[in-house]
């Protein structure tokens, strides 16, 4: 991957990526199709239907109402004892239990078939871009996807400036993209940190219905996936393979708990690292600085890929503090005396 | 300080220059590279030209509709070559350290003053990335001791008086007011305590708007852990009212 400053200084990131490892550049489409027919073979009842509400049960040990239409036409209704909602950033499941709400960024992504020699370049590689004019607090992105390439960025603070933030990215890579043709336009909200209640009653909530998205690299799939396995093992395990009645106690010892202890450091050190690095062009240019450096890269890398912070030895990670440090007081130098230029 | 417009009439302008040559804005930059900081602004050039372009072209070319989905290319301008950041001393993607000389050896702080200026530009024209040209100017070739000497050691002469003037004052204020010298002082753990928040007080308040800084900065440090205990912070009232 390729990460641009926005003096458009570039920086390789990825090479200390062994044979075996890479960045996953994800096709939802085929990855949720995949999930649900594994789902299916694994002896789930699949229903192709719109969950419209969910009804709260009167007493503790009644059954959860769930209201949806089948084809756009029949209405019908499911009595339940547990709900994982996974219905994602606008969950229904969520408002149904009074969950509270969340900050979004909008993630907004444009979709562009390239001519051939130009998608050549991104066969293997995917770019990022910081800078204000891409975004004031995340960061813009070229991903291959195969046989095109996705065009996009995001925003917390300015999400009715998104439009400009999009054509700022496509003015970035414009040579790159000079001759493509729009295929697609997508825009999505990306929860910002986790909703006050996750659980409530016998009904969870795993990923962005949760609110499970890091910060700083706006990571949910993973979180996605695996808090949806935690709570399921949680279920199982409460309920001894579906024999007992579980409560909201069980939910939250056996699947917030978890989930909380093995990874909320990973979420707040996310957390740190964008408030430190996405705050102004001058920390951007640090961070482009810091991400040439090849300790940097192999710690994100194991972090990023196994999921777990990864522990290097504390000469280097005492080296790199003082790179940080010493890469942030230089570019916030550069960046006051840019402050008192007028160009 | 200069005056900025925002990012809407920036590109604006952007869009409508990057058709049309703007010889103004050209011999501007050639001319002001001996002076360093009173650049003339291309915005005010641009506007000169504008009023040149829209007498000789009734309308600019349909295809800057920015936020348009139906485009069928993104954009088909001709590159922007107007804006792209030029300067001497700016070779093949970075500074060139031959033309930084002074006396033979290397004048670094115009280097960094260069560098600066360049990522002004870049911040106010962002340029677009490019494969035949790419950057590859590489900060750390600036040796530490360059920044040292110009940033560090003036502020650390500043900040090191100002605890010397606190230090002996405060010394000498308590040893009227309580009759212990100073090295009695040191001895004693709440004068060590003072100290040290004498010397912290002087290295994180710099300026007056440091103040507020640190205390905006506490309370985003310990938001985001908040919104992740949110959930057990209602576990009690939650019991009460179990469905």
């Amino acid at each position: 991957m390729r990460i641009f400053s926005p003096s458009n200084i570039a920086v390789d990131f990825g090479k200390t990526l062994k044979s075996n490892e890479f960045i996953a550049m994800l096709r939802r489409e085929v990855l949720d199709s995949f999930l649900r027919s594994r789902a299916a073979s694994a002896g789930a009842t699949v229903i192709p239907a719109l969950v419209t509400a969910i009804d709260l049960p009167p007493s503790p040990t009644a059954p959860y109402t769930i209201h949806y239409t089948l084809q756009n036409t029949y209405r019908r209704s499911l009595a339940v004892d547990v709900v994982i909602g996974a219905d994602g950033a606008n969950s229904r499941v969520a408002k149904s239990i009074g969950a509270g709400d969340y900050t979004c960024a909008i993630a907004f992504q444009e979709r562009i078939k390239l001519p051939d020699e130009k998608m050549a370049y991104y066969e293997n590689l995917a770019e990022m871009y910081v800078g204000n004019d891409v975004s004031p607090d995340f960061y813009g992105w070229v991903f291959p996807k195969c046989d095109h390439v996705a065009v996009g960025t995001g925003t917390v603070r300015s999400k009715q400036d998104i439009k400009l933030y999009q054509k700022g990215i496509r003015d970035r890579v414009h040579h790159k993209i000079k001759g493509g043709k729009l295929i697609k336009v997508e825009a999505h909200p990306i929860p910002e940190h986790p909703r006050p209640l996750r659980v409530r009653g016998r009904v969870a909530l795993v990923g962005d219905a949760a609110g499970y998205v890091t910060k700083c690299s706006g990571e949910g799939i993973y979180f996605a996936a695996k808090s949806g396995r935690v709570c399921g093992n949680a279920v199982v395990k409460a309920s001894e393979g579906g024999y007992k009645m579980i409560d909201e106690c069980d939910l939250r010892r056996e699947y917030l708990k978890i989930w909380d202890k093995e990874y909320v450091n990973t979420f707040r050190f996310l957390d740190l690292l964008q408030r430190v690095f996405y705050g102004s062009n001058a920390a951007r240019e640090a961070l482009v600085e810091l991400c040439g450096d090849e300790y940097v890269q192999r710690m994100t890398f194991e972090s990023y890929l196994y999921k777990k912070l990864a522990k290097g030895r504390v000469f280097d990670d005492a080296k790199m503090v003082m790179n940080t440090i010493g890469s942030l007081v230089k570019c916030n130098i550069l960046g006051r005396k840019m402050e008192g230029l007028i160009l | 300080m200069a005056s900025f417009s925002p990012p809407t009439n920036f590109t604006a302008t952007s869009s409508l220059l990057s058709n049309h040559r703007n010889p103004i804005f050209i011999t501007t930059l050639t001319h002001s590279n001996n002076s360093s900081y009173l650049l003339l602004s291309p915005l005010n050039s641009s506007l000169l030209t504008q009023a040149v372009i829209t007498a000789v072209e009734p309308s600019p070319s349909p295809e800057h509709g920015n936020g348009s989905v139906t485009a069928v290319a993104p954009t088909t301008t001709t590159c922007p070559q107007v804006n792209a950041f030029e300067d001497p001393k700016w070779v093949a993607g970075t500074w060139d350290l031959t033309q930084f000389h002074n006396n033979g050896t290397t004048d670094w702080d115009s280097l960094i003053d260069a560098e600066a200026r360049r990522r002004k530009w870049l911040e106010d024209n962002p340029e677009s990335s490019s494969n035949d040209n790419p950057v590859v100017f590489d900060t750390s070739i600036i040796p530490w001791w360059a920044w040292m000497k110009r940033f560090h050691l003036p502020e650390a002469e500043q900040l090191n008086g100002r605890a010397a003037m606190i230090g002996f004052f405060m010394a000498y204020f308590v040893d009227s007011l309580t009759g212990v010298g100073l090295v009695d002082q040191m001895n004693n753990f709440l004068c060590k305590t003072l100290l040290f928040a004498a010397v912290a007080g002087v290295l994180l308040i710099r300026k007056n708007e440091d103040v507020e800084t640190l205390k905006k900065l506490w309370e985003e440090t310990t938001f985001y852990d908040k919104q992740w205990q949110a959930t057990w912070q209602d576990q009690n009232s939650n019991t009460l009212q179990q469905d």
